[in-house]
């Protein structure tokens, strides 16, 4: 029963990712494979075994590991082209509001916008 | 994201018909200590100064005014790259037709202002950087010399430009190119991210040789070589995302 909830985020996670394609094309593109590559181990549990040995990580559980770490870092990197762009927008809200409080030498009065 | 563009406004002042106008702008960051002084020496030289406040702490802003500057203050610290293109904007509405960058922390020497002015003038370029390695430096650690170096062979690899030093906060920029300079790197990354967009641009660029004194305050207030990796960071990150 843990598979519907668990492939219900998995998805959750892909859409999301899907979602932030115009922030960063990298994150768009890699969560919704990652995301992919989860749902299937969930659906196919004894695959991983299989997939571990033919991509030489070992055990069917050092793999699953290898996806929720790499699902994680996608995750965090998001968050971290997130901030950058908000940084960007206060940035030129700062540039706005220091230009409109410009001072004119020796007169010390304001600059008229 | 698209850039954004600021309205008409107003001329707050306009350039003697003929005569081109020149700006300077100063960024600094608790620089109260020394902008006065280095003003002092700007002022014999040129009239139109902006002083890019960002965010300061301490009395930048105040020592600015009284040093005669126009003072735009950003309301919070931002980083020398926002500061630079700050002054640049400002630079542009009060129609600036040449805008030379300076540092706050008086290494640069106000004469080599007219060098790069002579070198656009006569080499009809849009934009010239000043080279300490073409000029002359005084009381430059070795580890600084090294570092600079390293970062002009990692530019001349990184953007195709044949420059001697990658990273002078002295520069001359025509208003052609002034109106083309947009960072997305708000800090230390802004250097080699205008050598990037010179290198893809259709500009004339050159370099002209200039002279930096090394202080102990300039060199405590200067970059670290761990400051590299921060710098490779930003601009290796700003890559994955728009």
């Amino acid at each position: 029963m843990i598979k519907i909830p668990l492939i219900a985020m998995l998805i959750f996670c892909a859409l999301y990712g899907w979602r932030q394609r115009k922030l960063s094309p990298l994150v768009g593109l890699l969560t919704p494979l990652t995301c992919a590559a989860g749902v299937t181990l969930v659906l196919k549990p004894d695959w991983s075994s299989e997939a571990a040995r033919l991509l030489g990580v070992g055990r069917g559980a050092d793999l699953i590991l290898y996806i929720w770490t790499a699902l994680s870092m996608l995750i965090l990197a998001n968050v971290h082209f997130r901030l950058r762009a908000y940084q960007r927008m206060i940035t030129i809200l700062s540039r706005e509001l220091a230009i409109l409080g410009a001072i004119r030498p020796a007169s010390g009065e304001h600059v008229e916008p | 994201m698209q850039h954004f563009a600021f309205p008409k406004r107003k001329r707050i002042t306009s350039a003697e018909a003929g005569s081109p106008s020149i700006w300077l702008v100063v960024p600094g960051y608790n620089e109260g200590r020394v902008i006065g002084a280095t003003l002092a020496g700007l002022r014999e030289w040129l009239p139109n100064v902006v002083v890019v406040d960002d965010g300061s702490t301490d009395d930048t802003k105040r020592e600015a005014e009284r040093g005669g500057a126009h003072v735009v203050r950003h309301p919070i610290n931002l980083g020398q790259g926002a500061a630079l293109e700050t002054g640049v904007r400002y630079a542009l509405l009060n129609e600036a037709d040449y805008i030379v960058t300076f540092d706050a922390d008086g290494q640069h020497r106000p004469a080599d202002i007219d060098v790069l002015l002579r070198a656009a003038r006569e080499q009809k370029a849009d934009v010239v950087l000043g080279s300490r390695f073409l000029g002359s430096t005084s009381n430059m650690p070795p580890s600084r010399r090294l570092l600079l170096k390293l970062a002009a062979a990692y530019s001349q690899y990184t953007t195709g430009l044949r420059l001697t030093d990658a990273h002078n906060g002295l520069r001359l920029l025509t208003r052609k190119a002034a109106e083309q300079l947009r960072f997305r790197q708000n800090r230390m990354a802004h250097a080699s991210e205008m050598l990037n967009w010179l290198g893809s641009s259709r500009l004339r660029i050159v370099e002209a040789p200039v002279s930096i004194v090394y202080t102990d305050y300039s060199l405590a207030k200067g970059q670290s070589f761990f400051s590299s990796f921060d710098i490779l960071w930003d601009l290796w990150s700003s890559r994955l995302y728009r």
